[in-house]
């Protein structure tokens, strides 16, 4: 997928988000979303406002009884739209892949049904969700106290344990997307434990090679650095003490992390004890998509649906 | 095994009024400095014996120490310094003081962590413990209802099974010496449920089923478990996850240094979470304090280690 459409000017915010979201509908009329296991008081919740905005157009699939109730009791309208009535969990994530392979949506959203199983079903070839050479990835996307730019993290979600070659489409993909938000050169971060490169720290040494490949312009219109630990990353004065010489530190727009405990616990730490507003989606197949947490709030889950169709809109 | 009876310790300020009591009623500590010659480590050798903490020995190239002892406007007949000028042989110095019971804590300065480590754990020391080193971390997040501890995220790079259980159970005695005599342990996945797919959740399982047994004493451990679940709880949506450590969380445990100092430093720069590190492991403890870390962060880890270093004493006379 080509983005031909890159915003002219930088997103900063959510709020920006919303407008733009809003400003792009009006223009080219709502997006058609799949809600996998639809029966789910946390999904209509999600849904309700982005109906009533306009912005979604829903695909409902799951137990159709149970949805039809959720969605009276949320207060959500679903006459309108089309319900595929599927009792099993496995059958629902099919149904909803297919509409993605045959086109019939633009964005899949995950309610009801285990996480596990959805990407099980969307990552098999044979499913054709995903291409022979695409990886699915997580990007989560914060807007921090403090910063006066949006931080790209990835893979905090999908890919457990990514090698060399795997960090590097999770690196580009993640990069793709921050383009997508405005950020023509984005600074990427490979973060690590520690700055200096060290022969019995894996991840430090791969952070090494991996940012030498974007000195040698492998990886696009893009500036890596790596290791650098997050600290670092982030805030210019741990940048300062730390004396660490680096075009990335203090200013990462992309934090790539080394397996997916680190940024799963990364982003709910952030959004366990901060005001950071995020949202999140699964790229690299035919649709975004959206596999909201647990414990996700449903700004966060809004938040990630608003992603979503922005990225659909620019890439267009 | 001897468990504190006082009170748990649960913010950071407690952690710092404990250690200073202790000191007060029982005499100052003194810190081994393992080469002292560096700027930021003599400010924390001040600021302990200041605060009345710790004095400490400083070990090192003499000229140079008071040098620096000069331009930070430190008093040269306050310190103690002991000339070594040779790095390896001040470090040795450091580490005998210590072994003779010269010095409750071993504080690295400017020597290679590697270097001191080989010694700690050389036979030609007594301080070498049964397992191996590990880091435990101590956190004061603003939000969270009490100290949250977490290891390993300063020394051990990714742990196999049999060392993640060292590092928990030395994690365990930190937590016993702030007075947590059973603490609730979460072992840390990105998932709440067993995943195949995903080595982190079934070491998580195996070691939970060890703490059902018996096989982890003096802690309830409990996973594979999300960070939000450990520290938040179970959502009301959520059905049959019966778990005696969701949302009540002393202690976290995750598999590689990375993960632990990418949480570290997201509580730290992100919320601005108080910190303090201590190694443990071995007969004493070993505070490393680093460049980058705040004032009130070293203190936290020196006070830290004055209480893991009572803590170890007084299990070892039991």
């Amino acid at each position: 997928m080509n983005a031909k459409h890159l915003p002219s000017q930088l997103i900063t915010s959510f709020k920006q988000i919303k407008e733009l979201v809003l400003t792009s509908t009006a223009k080219n009329g709502p997006q058609r979303m799949a809600i996998t296991g639809a029966h789910d008081a946390a999904a209509m919740a999600v849904l309700a406002p982005l109906v009533k905005d306009g912005l979604i157009y829903p695909t409902l699939i799951g137990d159709g009884r149970r949805i039809r109730s959720k969605a009276e009791s949320a207060g959500v309208s679903i006459s309108s739209y089309p319900v595929i009535d599927v009792k099993d969990e496995h059958d629902a994530c099919a149904a909803a892949a297919e509409l993605a392979v045959r086109g019939e949506t633009d964005i899949l959203y995950r309610g009801k049904v285990p996480a596990y199983d959805m990407l099980k079903v969307l990552c098999t070839r044979a499913t054709g969700f995903r291409q022979t050479q695409d990886l699915l990835t997580h990007v989560a996307v914060f807007e921090m106290d403090g910063m006066n730019r949006l931080v790209f993290v990835s893979d905090g979600g999908v890919v457990v344990a990514p090698d060399l070659d795997m960090k590097i489409r999770i690196l580009n993909q993640a990069v793709q997307i921050a383009r997508q938000f405005g950020v023509t050169r984005p600074k990427v971060a490979l973060l690590a434990a520690v700055e200096t490169v060290a022969s019995y720290l894996p991840v430090a040494m791969e952070g090494a090679a991996i940012a030498k490949m974007g000195d040698r312009g492998q990886l696009g219109n893009a500036i890596v650095d790596g290791p650098l630990s997050l600290d670092v990353a982030l805030s210019p004065e741990s940048a300062e003490v730390k004396r660490v010489n680096s075009l990335v530190a203090g200013s990462a727009d992309v934090l790539i992390v080394p397996q997916i405990e680190a940024g799963n616990v990364m982003y709910k730490a952030v959004m366990t004890f901060t005001n950071a507003k995020m949202g999140g989606i699964v790229v690299g197949g035919k649709t975004p998509v959206i596999i909201p947490g647990l414990f996700d709030r449903s700004e966060t889950r809004i938040y990630s649906v608003l992603l979503a169709i922005w990225l659909n809109h620019t890439m267009k | 095994m001897y468990i504190s009876d006082f009170r748990p310790i649960r913010h950071a300020d407690q952690l710092m009024q404990r250690a200073i009591e202790l000191t007060q009623a029982t005499g100052i500590r003194t810190l081994s400095v393992a080469v002292a010659q560096n700027e930021e480590v003599l400010e924390a050798a001040r600021d302990a014996q200041q605060q009345g903490l710790a004095r400490s020995i400083l070990v090192g190239d003499e000229q140079k120490i008071h040098e620096l002892m000069d331009s930070l406007g430190m008093s040269r007949g306050d310190y103690e310094v002991l000339h070594e000028p040779d790095i390896d042989a001040a470090a040795s110095k450091a580490v005998r003081l210590a072994d003779d019971g010269h010095a409750d804590v071993l504080m690295k300065g400017v020597v290679p962590t590697a270097t001191l480590l080989r010694l700690v754990l050389s036979r030609e020391f007594r301080l070498r413990g049964r397992s191996i080193l590990s880091h435990t971390a101590i956190l004061d997040v603003p939000g969270y209802h009490k100290l949250l501890g977490l290891t390993d995220a300063g020394m051990v790079p990714k742990s196999d099974l049999r060392q993640r259980i060292d590092i928990l159970r030395n994690a365990v005695t930190v937590m016993h010496a702030l007075g947590i005599s059973r603490p609730k342990v979460a072992m840390i996945a990105a998932v709440d449920h067993i995943n195949l797919a995903m080595p982190v959740s079934m070491e998580a399982a195996i070691i939970a089923k060890m703490s059902e047994r018996g096989q982890i004493e003096g802690a309830i451990v409990d996973g594979p478990m999300s960070f939000d679940m450990a520290t938040c709880g179970t959502p009301a949506d959520i059905e049959d996850y019966n778990s005696p450590v969701a949302g009540d969380a002393d202690l976290l445990v995750v598999d590689t240094l990375e993960t632990g100092n990418i949480l570290v430093k997201s509580l730290s720069v992100l919320t601005r979470a108080v910190f303090g590190g201590v190694i443990v492991g071995a007969r004493i403890p070993l505070s490393l304090v680093s460049r980058s870390d705040s004032a009130q962060n070293k203190m936290t880890s020196i006070a830290l280690s004055i209480l893991v270093a009572d803590h170890l004493k007084l299990g070892a006379a039991k």
